[in-house]
């Protein structure tokens, strides 16, 4: 057994995880009510592989291993009172009486420091309940108090109690042109310092991305947090597919590590991720292995607004699931190889890693996303995802250089250095980037 | 009456967020300062049916801004709240930070580097412990890897093969962290200026369709190519790319917009 424990912190972590177990659910046969289909007599995917997600009641009931933490009580009421109420404990969902109202230093010292030890107790019982466990998948956004501050404070303690096991995270990332709280680009250097060495893989989403593709590919007009999150759910699926079924591919969480991550620092892989077209376009697009692995090299497709073609890349996970075979695979694969637009990093073993699941997409009832037999998730740790950082800090900066609303942080007890600590260690992340980049192939870059 | 989900605006932010119908607009006005940085006094809120929308009607006047009245109002009562409204708030404080901010940013847009940035240096970075450059060093890669020269003098040849399939005229483009560029071939070979003791060392001259190069086809005052003031750039072959890549239309996206 392999267990791996989700932690899902703040509105953005809660609501991503309320689509992400919806869509669990449905692909392995789960009701919502935590009882398989009718016809089913075992949940779908490896028996392996399923129990590293859901844990079996002696009643023939399932429960993800999952636990809920938000500072406010409504969204997590919201799941104790939705469609899929039955599927989770009680014991999983827990809320405070007060907001973090979009303040680290709230999530981080004062209010969520009062949750904090009810939290380690739940996710201890969980702990104890696994046999193998490997560790911890955590859900929340780096721009809003809860996911940043209580968050950040979770992913430290548990390097406390739980050592090496592995800790992955999907963050919500700020989008580029316009925050979501003026205090964004605090909260968000903020949480990046403290976890930086806390965490061992981060993927991150930016809203705006994925707006953009609902929007230009969904043709959804006005989309809202619901179609953003059936669309990230659908994303987080396919990473945590090989791990949920039989892959061949990082079937486990420190396989994630080795194979994308050649410096601790260097953690955040960008993920794109093909197909996404609505139903009305279905049938007009195509859908072959090579084609839709092509799209994830292009920017539409991507969870991070940056250019990779500025970028060179450390490594490369290509995850394939349904209909694909090996040799479709190796022709796509040499097909983007032969394209000069893809740079890889050269002094550092670096090349395309592939995973093929077997399992195809599930489509959410609802959803706008066509229904499609193969799909593929790409994550490259390329260093074009450093634009993102450069774009978050100067922000920063320009606040901090005015020092705005820094009193909302010292109000709640948070000392002034710790701003500059913080963005000095992100100022040392871009470079640890460039160093990366520019010196991967022997004064390449010369311009006069 | 359960939450419903709305949307919040300002001039520096926009988001997502949930709200509670019971909520008092005295209430209200704090949450949107967290959101929006704007102080409650001086909070001036249109309301917009939903998110595209361009019609609004003026829910507070931060000119008639009285706490007691915004503690009688509840959000349930003001005609128009519906799921997924948008709620754009003003500042009414001219002299507020976010004025301040507002006008710094636009001053700084397009300017490569900001008066404000933070700035690390190289000594300050290379005393870190915890860097990819003390661990390239530390393991003996890229530049520190003693292999290095040998490396150097491949990369050369590789670059005078590019080189030979490059001619004068040739349309191209250079791709790097400002984005794409294009241009034409100007110059192929040698630039003893350039190559700090590599002889063989093979340089491409470019002249970009727009002013974005470097020179204008002269370096250390001795012309390599003709070209216009900033639109000449030298550099590797393997910089370059050659192929059909006409001039760029700058407006070709600007249908793209919201």
């Amino acid at each position: 057994m392999r267990e791996v424990i989700s932690v899902n912190v703040g509105q953005a972590g809660c609501q991503i995880g309320n689509s992400c177990w919806e869509l669990y659910s449905q692909e392995h046969g789960i009701r919502p009510d935590g009882y398989l289909q009718d016809g089913l007599d075992r949940p779908k995917g490896g028996e392996e592989g399923f129990s590293t997600f859901f844990s079996e009641t002696g009643s023939g009931k399932y429960v993800p291993r999952a636990l809920y933490v938000d500072l406010e009580p409504n969204v997590i009421d919201e799941v104790r009172t939705g469609a899929y109420k039955e599927l989770f404990h009680p014991e999983q969902l827990i809320a405070g009486k007060e907001d973090a109202a979009n303040n680290y230093a709230r999530g981080h010292y004062t209010v969520g420091r009062e949750i904090l030890d009810d939290v380690l107790d739940r996710i201890r019982r969980m702990a104890d309940q696994c046999d193998g466990l490997q560790g911890f998948l955590f859900t929340h956004s780096l721009g809003g108090g809860t996911g940043s501050g209580l968050g950040s404070l979770l992913l430290e303690q548990l390097s406390i109690d739980y050592g090496k096991k592995s800790k992955l995270e999907f963050a919500v990332y700020p989008a580029p042109q316009l925050s979501t709280s003026v205090v964004e680009p605090y909260n968000t250097v903020l949480t990046t310092h403290t976890t930086l060495e806390h965490a061992d893989c981060t993927f991150m989403v930016d809203n705006e991305a994925i707006y953009d593709m609902c929007r230009r590919n969904l043709d959804i007009g006005r989309p809202n947090f619901n179609t953003l999150n059936s669309l990230i759910a659908q994303v987080v699926s396919s990473v945590t597919a090989s791990l949920r079924f039989d892959g061949s591919l990082n079937v486990d969480l420190n396989e994630f590590q080795t194979n994308l991550v050649p410096y601790p620092r260097i953690h955040f892989p960008l993920v794109s991720y093909a197909p996404v077209f609505s139903k009305d376009r279905a049938n007009h697009e195509a859908n072959s292995v090579s084609e839709i692995t092509a799209a994830c090299f292009e920017p539409g497709n991507q969870m991070v607004k940056c250019d990779p073609r500025v970028g060179k890349y450390m490594a490369t996970c290509l995850l394939y699931r349904g209909d694909v075979v090996n040799r479709d695979v190796s022709n796509a694969v040499s097909l983007i190889k032969a394209k000069k637009t893809v740079q890889l990093v050269d002094w550092c073993p670096t090349g395309f890693k592939i995973g093929i699941c077997y399992q195809p997409p599930t489509q959410i009832k609802g959803s706008e996303l066509a229904a499609a037999n193969r799909a593929v998730c790409m994550l490259s740790n390329t260093t074009a995802i450093a634009e993102a950082w450069r774009r978050i800090d100067r922000k920063f900066d320009l606040m901090y250089s005015k020092r705005a609303f820094v009193h909302w942080y010292v109000g709640e007890g948070m000392e002034e250095g710790e701003f500059t600590e913080a963005r000095e260690d992100l100022a040392a992340l871009e470079r640890d980037y460039i160093e990366v980049g520019t010196d991967s192939f022997p004064e390449e870059e010369e311009e006069y | 009456m359960s939450d419903i989900s709305i949307f919040v605006t300002s001039e520096l932010t926009s988001s997502e967020r949930r709200i509670s119908p019971q909520w008092d607009l005295s209430y209200f006005k704090i949450k949107l300062e967290q959101i929006t940085g704007v102080e409650p006094k001086y909070q001036t809120i249109l309301l917009y049916p939903n998110s595209t929308s361009n019609e609004y009607v003026v829910i507070s006047d931060s000119n008639e801004y009285s706490e007691e009245k915004d503690r009688s109002v509840h959000i349930s009562s003001i005609k128009g709240v519906v799921p997924y409204c948008r709620f754009h708030v003003k500042d009414g404080n001219p002299d507020s930070v976010l004025a301040q901010l507002e006008q710094e940013e636009q001053a700084q847009d397009g300017q490569n580097e900001a008066a404000y940035e933070f700035k690390l240096s190289e000594d300050e970075y290379a005393k870190k412990n915890n860097t990819v450059l003390n661990w390239k060093k530390s393991n003996q890669l890229g530049r520190f890897d003693p292999q290095f020269n040998e490396i150097k003098q491949r990369n050369i040849e590789e670059n005078l093969e590019i080189s030979s399939s490059m001619k004068t005229g040739d349309m191209c483009r250079v791709i790097n962290i400002q984005g794409e560029r294009r241009g034409v071939v100007k110059f192929v070979g040698k630039i003893p200026e350039l190559s700090k003791g590599e002889e063989d060392e093979i340089w491409v001259g470019v002249e970009f369709h727009e002013p974005v190069g470097k020179n204008d086809g002269t370096i250390d005052g001795r012309r390599i190519f003709e070209c216009r003031q900033n639109h000449g750039s030298i550099l590797k072959p393997k910089q370059v790319e050659v192929g059909d890549f006409p001039e760029l239309d700058p407006f070709a996206d600007s249908d793209d917009e919201l």
